[in-house]
């Protein structure tokens, strides 16, 4: 069990180690490539909040990732003299009022019902993206604005040109928003959460009240993934209708189930394995997708568990190992 | 002693379907009273009726004097009343450690805090350890419910409404499925458990019921036809007619 624990942190503490020193280790194109993990990871694991752990599919997620990345560069575009900072938190802000408001719908129902509700929901924030053209740019998309500089005080100003600088910026945000996930997942209200996915009449009958859950359970994913809208604004310097489509929903659907539907670090390795794939891939092929689509298939009918499920046997593989050698060797 | 819980006049239907003709019955506080009848006679949508899962078309339930008709579950739980499942109620995916934990936690009215971690909560894990040992459940403790045998299963479950320390529980068929043995061992995990607790027993085997019950309500086709103590309803005429059909008499 020690051994285990002390095992799990070195392995940890490489890979912060690694992500920290990227931009010493690998060229631009790999890093750019490193940042988009980054926010797709945080906004995989807000999904699997849903998914995994309350056990309620969403194909709406994309809406607020794209609230939280209009909102964003609308502010950089707008407001003169904004703080990156307070860019990146008015669009997360942006995705929460909006979860909050759309869980006063999505509360009322469960099941396939409410993946459809999240599906209309998602549809009418693109419609909005798309047709609003003089707020959102229509299919032209909104550019044309600078990221400002982080100031920091006391160390001093970090310029957002630099592709290091973006990323370690993303990465730092991500971390912390990924900390406090992890952390809220050991308490009460993360149980809460899974007692949602496990029987709410048997929660409810505990003194459980479930919509409170429900509703706290919303805001804070679409937080989550307006944070991460708002890094991707941040990220590209322009923001189209594709980052609210349902084909980012599903990015993240996929980037889950490749991971481990269910698991904290599950979403994380599937984001990182979904975005190298699928740039690999469509280096070798246009048809890409189709082989996302076959290596989908096979997880689904085969690996349940995913890349984390495949770990885990592999780690109960080799303890076991060790408990038969340690047992010949008595 | 007095009432703690009161049924007047009760009734409800399904889409127009009547299930219960205004039901009239009442629990006086500590007793255990147990709810028989025949297939169908409505003893769950009673239960239903009184937990807030079902809201009554008519009637009132009186619950510590106020009327509680209308009331969410979650609402009715907090007011101190528990119930267990027909069918086996549980979080199956968590550990027993974790089932018993939620329900701790709910109690303590914990439900909501984000600030400290369960494992660090000391009181609710020496709670949930206690309520193992009396589960006879210390050796399962990190096993996924799902993983327990039906009996150990419906132990859990009854382990899950005492950790809420009601002052009314509502068992519906806790030992139904279990073997002579097995019955007999819930049977006596009921009576430790639930010592001092008002209850109400949904029950089909008669031994449990005169063993365990102080009083006894009979419900046929929505009504209630004799409501008493076990040694009268025992000697009713319409119960055993009921129970036994029309040549009993």
């Amino acid at each position: 069990m020690m051994r285990q624990t002390k095992i799990n942190l070195t392995v940890f503490v490489i890979l912060l180690a690694l992500l920290i020193g990227a931009p010493f280790l690998v060229d631009e194109v790999p890093l750019r490539l490193m940042t988009e993990m980054c926010y797709m990871a945080l906004f995989a694991v807000s999904l699997n909040l849903l998914l995994g752990f309350a056990g309620m599919l969403s194909f709406g997620h994309s809406a607020y990732f794209g609230i939280g990345a209009y909102a964003a560069a609308i502010a950089f575009l707008h407001i003169e003299g904004i703080g990156l900072i307070s860019g990146v938190l008015l669009g997360s802000f942006a995705a929460l009022i909006a979860g909050a408001f759309f869980s006063l719908l999505l509360n009322r129902v469960g099941g396939t019902a409410f993946a459809m509700l999240t599906l209309a929901i998602m549809q009418i924030c693109y419609s909005i993206a798309l047709k609003w053209r003089n707020v959102t740019g229509g299919d032209d998309g909104l550019g044309g604005f600078d990221v400002p500089d982080l100031n920091i005080p006391l160390i001093g100003t970090i310029d957002m040109f630099e592709s290091a600088h973006v990323y370690w910026f993303v990465l730092v945000i991500v971390s912390i928003m990924l900390f406090i996930t992890w952390y809220l997942l050991k308490t009460p209200m993360g149980r809460s959460i899974v007692l949602l996915r496990e029987s709410m009449s048997r929660a409810g009958f505990l003194g459980y009240q479930n919509t409170m859950t429900k509703f706290f359970l919303f805001t804070y994913t679409a937080l989550l993934a307006g944070v991460a809208g708002s890094l991707f604004t941040v990220f590209q310097q322009f923001v189209s209708t594709g980052s609210a489509d349902i084909f980012r929903s599903i990015d993240a659907i996929l980037m889950t189930v490749i991971g481990g539907v269910g698991t904290f670090a599950g979403p994380i390795l599937g984001a990182a394995a979904y975005i190298y794939l699928s740039d690999w891939l469509s280096d070798i092929t246009a048809r890409w997708q189709f082989f996302v689509g076959l290596l989908f298939i096979v997880l689904v009918m085969w690996y349940r568990g995913g890349i984390m499920g495949i770990l885990t046997s592999v780690r109960l593989k080799i303890s076991s190992g060790e408990k038969v050698k340690e047992a010949q060797g008595d | 002693m007095s009432e703690i819980l009161k049924l007047y006049g009760v009734e409800h239907d399904f889409s127009g379907l009547q299930v219960l003709f205004g039901v009239n019955f009442h629990v006086l506080e500590g007793e255990r009273h147990a709810l028989i009848g025949p297939n169908g006679a409505g003893k769950t949508t009673v239960f239903n009726c009184i937990t807030g899962e079902l809201h009554p078309r008519k009637g009132q339930v009186l619950y510590k004097g106020n009327n509680i008709v209308g009331k969410r579950p979650f609402r009715i739980a907090r007011e101190g009343m528990a119930r267990s499942f027909q069918i086996t109620n549980i979080f199956f995916n968590l550990t027993v450690r974790e089932n018993l934990q939620s329900a701790i936690l709910s109690r303590l009215n914990r439900r909501f805090n984000v600030l400290k971690w369960i494992s660090r909560m000391d009181d609710v894990n020496d709670e949930a350890d206690r309520m193992l040992e009396l589960l006879g459940l210390r050796e399962e403790a990190e096993m996924p419910a799902g993983l327990l045998s039906y009996g150990q299963q419906r132990a859990l479950e009854i382990g899950l409404t005492v950790s809420l320390k009601p002052e009314m529980i509502l068992l519906d068929e806790p030992t139904a499925g279990m073997s002579k043995e097995e019955t007999h061992h819930a049977v006596d995990l009921i009576r430790s458990l639930t010592e001092g607790i008002s209850m109400i027993i949904i029950e089909h085997d008669m031994d449990v019921i005169f063993d365990l019950a102080d009083r006894i309500t009979v419900l046929q086709y929505g009504e209630v036809i004799c409501s008493d103590i076990s040694s009268e309803v025992r000697v009713n005429d319409r119960v055993r007619e009921a129970y036994l059909g029309e040549e009993g008499d």
